[in-house]
C-alpha cells in the first residue's frame, strides 16, 4: 500500500469541517449568558458529543497509518542491517591494527592491506 | 652503522602518512555526520509529539472531572493515554530504527573509528616502549619510535576504513531512501495540520476542551470566588490560550521538519557521489533551523 500523501485530500475533511463548524457554534451558545440555563445545558451537551466525535474522526488518522508505518519500518532494517555490517567491519580493523602495532615488523601487513587498494 | 630494516621502514613512515593523508575522510562521510545529528533532532522533536497529545487529553478529562464530579458516575478506568498503546509503539519502534541509522551513520561516518584506532595502536605502542626485560629486547621500541607508528598505522588504518566506508554507504543511502521517505509522509500525515484531520486537529481540540471547561468552571463558581482567585483563574484562561497556539506552532513546525528531513536524505543520497553538494548544503541548513525553531517551542511551553 502506497504511504499516504500529506498534500492529498482527505475524504473525513468535510465531516471534520461540519464538525467544527458545531463545536463553534455549540461553545458559542453554552457562553451565551442570556440563554436559557435549559438552553445552555443543552448547547453544553452537543459541544461534548461533537468533541468526542472530533477525536474519532483524528484518532482514525492515526491507527489507520499504522500499517503502513509498520510495512516502512520493515523495509528499512536491510540497510540497518549492511550499515551494521560496516559498522563492525570498521570495528574489526581496529582490533587488526590493535595486533600489529605489538610487533612492529608486522607493519608490513598494513602496508600490504592499503597496498592492495590501490 | 648500516641502519637495520626496521629503521628504514620507521624512516619511511612519515612520508607515507603524507602521501596517504590527502584521501582520509570524504566528503560523502562528513555529509552524511552533518545529516545524522540533524536527523536525531528531528526524531527526538517527533516522538515529543506524541507525549504532547496525550498530556493535553489528560488535562483536559482532568478539567471536565473537576466540573462535572460525581462518585456515582466517576469510571477511573477511562483515565488511560488517549492514544492506543499498540499504534504508539509502532511509533516508537519507527523512530527508533531512524535514530539507531542516524546514530549508525554518524558512528560510522564520523572521527570516532579512527579516535578508537589510535587509542589502541597507542596503548600498544606504550607497552612496547615500557618492555623491561631483555627476552623482549628486539620488540622494544624507543619513544620516538612509536610516535611514528602509531601516527603510519592510523593512517593506513583512516585509509582503510575511509575505503570501506566510500564502498559501503553509497549503496546504503540508496537502500534506505524510499523507507525513509515513505516514514516522513506517514508521520506528517499522523500530524495533518491544525484545521485537516489528524494530531494537530486534536491537540488544538484538547486546548479548546481545556478552554472551554475553564469558562465553565469560571461561569459556575463565579460567585463564590473571591476577587484573587477569580484573577488566578482568568490568568490559567489565557496561558491555555498561549499554550494552543504554542502547541499549533510546534505541530506545524515537527510537519515541516518531517519534511526537511525526507528532503536532506533524497540530496544525501542523490549527491553521494559528488565532491561538493551545494543542494544538500542548503536543505541540511533547513533541516537544521527547522530542528531549532521545534527546540525553542518546546522550551517557551515549558516555561
Amino acid at each position: 500500500m502506497p504511504p499516504t500523501d500529506p498534500a492529498a485530500p482527505d475524504p473525513k475533511q468535510p465531516s471534520l469541517d461540519a464538525l467544527n463548524a458545531l463545536l463553534v457554534s455549540s461553545t458559542a451558545a453554552y457562553n451565551d449568558t442570556d440563554n436559557t440555563p435549559a438552553a445552555r445545558d443543552a448547547a453544553w451537551k452537543t459541544r461534548k458529543a461533537t468533541s468526542s466525535q472530533i477525536e474519532t474522526l483524528d484518532l482514525a488518522v492515526f491507527t489507520g497509518n499504522t500499517a503502513q508505518l509498520q510495512a516502512a519500518e520493515d523495509a528499512m532494517k536491510p540497510g540497518i542491517d549492511q550499515l551494521k555490517d560496516l559498522q563492525a567491519k570498521i570495528s574489526a580493523l581496529g582490533e587488526g591494527f590493535k595486533e600489529a602495532a605489538t610487533v612492529l615488523t608486522d607493519i608490513d601487513k598494513v602496508v600490504a592491506a592499503v597496498s592492495a587498494l590501490f | 652503522m648500516i641502519p637495520s630494516v626496521r629503521n628504514i621502514r620507521i624512516l619511511l613512515l612519515p612520508g607515507l602518512c603524507l602521501t596517504l593523508s590527502g584521501c582520509l575522510h570524504s566528503p560523502l562521510a562528513t555529509r552524511t555526520a552533518a545529516f545524522s545529528s540533524a536527523a536525531t533532532a528531528t526524531v527526538t522533536q517527533t516522538t515529543n509529539v506524541y507525549q504532547l497529545v496525550n498530556q493535553a487529553h489528560y488535562d483536559a478529562q482532568l478539567a471536565a472531572l473537576a466540573n462535572d464530579y460525581d462518585p456515582k458516575t466517576f469510571k477511573p478506568s477511562e483515565i488511560m493515554p488517549f492514544l492506543p498503546e499498540k499504534d504508539l509503539a509502532v511509533r516508537t519502534q519507527v523512530l527508533n530504527g531512524l535514530k539507531e541509522y542516524a546514530t549508525m551513520l554518524a558512528e560510522v561516518s564520523g572521527d570516532q573509528p579512527v579516535t578508537d584506532l589510535e587509542t589502541q595502536v597507542k596503548a600498544s605502542g606504550d607497552a612496547l616502549v615500557k618492555l623491561q626485560q631483555d627476552d623482549f629486547a628486539k620488540l622494544k621500541i624507543t619513544p620516538k619510535e612509536q610516535n611514528l607508528a602509531v601516527t603510519a598505522i592510523t593512517t593506513l588504518g583512516n585509509v582503510l576504513i575511509e575505503h570501506d566506508r566510500a564502498r559501503a554507504l553509497p549503496g546504503i543511502l540508496d537502500k534506505m531512501d524510499k523507507p525513509i521517505q515513505d516514514i516522513c509522509a506517514i508521520l506528517q500525515s499522523d500530524i495533518g495540520t491544525a484545521d485537516k484531520p489528524g494530531l494537530a486537529n486534536l491537540l488544538h481540540l484538547e486546548y479548546d476542551n481545556q478552554i472551554a471547561e475553564e469558562q465553565r468552571f469560571i461561569d459556575k463558581s463565579g460567585a463564590s470566588l473571591s476577587a484573587d482567585q477569580r484573577r488566578t483563574e482568568i490568568q490559567t484562561l489565557v496561558k491555555l490560550v498561549t499554550a494552543q497556539q504554542q502547541a499549533d506552532k510546534t505541530l506545524a513546525a515537527t510537519s515541516k521538519s518531517l519534511a526537511a528531513l525526507a528532503a536532506a536524505h533524497a540530496a544525501l543520497t542523490a549527491t553521494k557521489t559528488q565532491k561538493d553538494a551545494p543542494a544538500f548544503k542548503v536543505v541540511l541548513a533547513e533541516l537544521v533551523q527547522d530542528a531549532q525553531t521545534i527546540n525553542g517551542f518546546y522550551q517557551t511551553s515549558s516555561k
